[in-house]
């Protein structure tokens, strides 16, 4: 199809590239200043590809063991470990 | 005297002045609407990372597939591009709606494209003036943003991969981020002063 983009891999091209757009237009419509907007930039970004990875990991499971228990178990750990970081972020 | 507190109080709407002109330009071109306040430097990052989403996007949903049907015959199909509006309210309408609203009920995804402004414009002069006996498009745009034809969809959804799915994606929240931006014109950031300023502020 795109002889430009042939064999390469959306998950190290495009994936990456749309948390970059996502997280800056996000950031920028929340803070005016430079150095905020790079910050929050930054921990979205972060959020958003642990997100994904956490959703990569729950399909991997379910591939795995064929069946929805460890999926959903796999699930649970990863949201309550979400849960303590956000937690832990917002702790003074 | 406001303390310093995480995340910083933001203005209440009443105090803020709505900018409509700004909105305005923003919808027609991401970040025009800041670059017209004297937000230069946010209006080109608006204006570059969406116009990016959506072009990539763009890109990304098009494409020519050649599939041979026997020794000599070989078929081409042509995708421009994934923003489009369909005339298909005839085929699919169960909530009998206006015409304009079950072709969007039917392709979902132009209701977020279209918050991009003038680059998804042509896809709306194609619906408008959408003609199946033309086989190379509108005179004036060609097949630009032009609604592909059911076979050449098909021939490049069983070729492709997950291009195609992401593509649409990237042009859709493109559409979606501008609204956020839009408001951002129209009524500033939703903290419009940081932390650091306002200690700044209150020394």
């Amino acid at each position: 199809m795109h002889t430009l983009l042939a064999g390469h891999n959306i998950y190290f091209v495009e994936l990456p590239l749309l948390i970059l757009l996502i997280s800056l237009v996000y950031s920028a419509t929340r803070f005016e200043e430079w150095r905020a907007i790079l910050y929050e930039a930054i921990r979205w970004g972060l959020r958003l590809t642990l997100f994904l990875i956490a959703i990569g990991i729950v399909l991997y499971v379910l591939h795995y063991f064929n069946s929805l228990v460890p999926a959903l178990f796999a699930a649970f750990v990863l949201a309550v470990f979400f849960v303590a970081l956000n937690l832990r972020q917002r702790s003074p | 005297m406001s303390s310093a507190v995480s995340p910083p109080k933001a203005l209440p709407l009443s105090d803020r002045p709505s900018d409509l002109t700004a909105a305005v330009l923003s919808y027609l071109i991401p970040g025009l609407g800041q670059i017209y306040q004297g937000r230069v430097g946010k209006g080109i990052l608006f204006f570059i990372c969406i116009y990016t989403l959506f072009f990539v996007g763009l890109y990304l949903g098009s494409g020519t597939v050649r599939i041979k049907r026997g020794e000599d015959i070989e078929e081409t199909y042509t995708v421009s591009s994934n923003v489009y509006l369909p005339d298909t309210a005839d085929q699919n309408n169960p909530f009998h709606l206006p015409r304009l609203a079950a072709n969007l009920y039917n392709r979902p995804q132009f209701v977020g494209q279209f918050w991009v402004g003038v680059a998804a414009w042509p896809a709306i002069w194609q619906y408008l003036n959408y003609d199946r006996r033309q086989e190379h498009g509108d005179l004036l745009l060609g097949d630009f943003e032009r609604t592909p034809s059911e076979a050449a969809l098909n021939a490049l959804h069983t070729s492709g991969d997950k291009l195609l799915e992401l593509a649409w994606v990237f042009t859709v929240i493109a559409g979606v981020l501008n609204i956020m931006v839009i408001y951002d014109a129209l009524a500033g950031p939703a903290f419009p002063t940081t932390q650091g300023n306002e200690n700044k502020t209150t020394q």
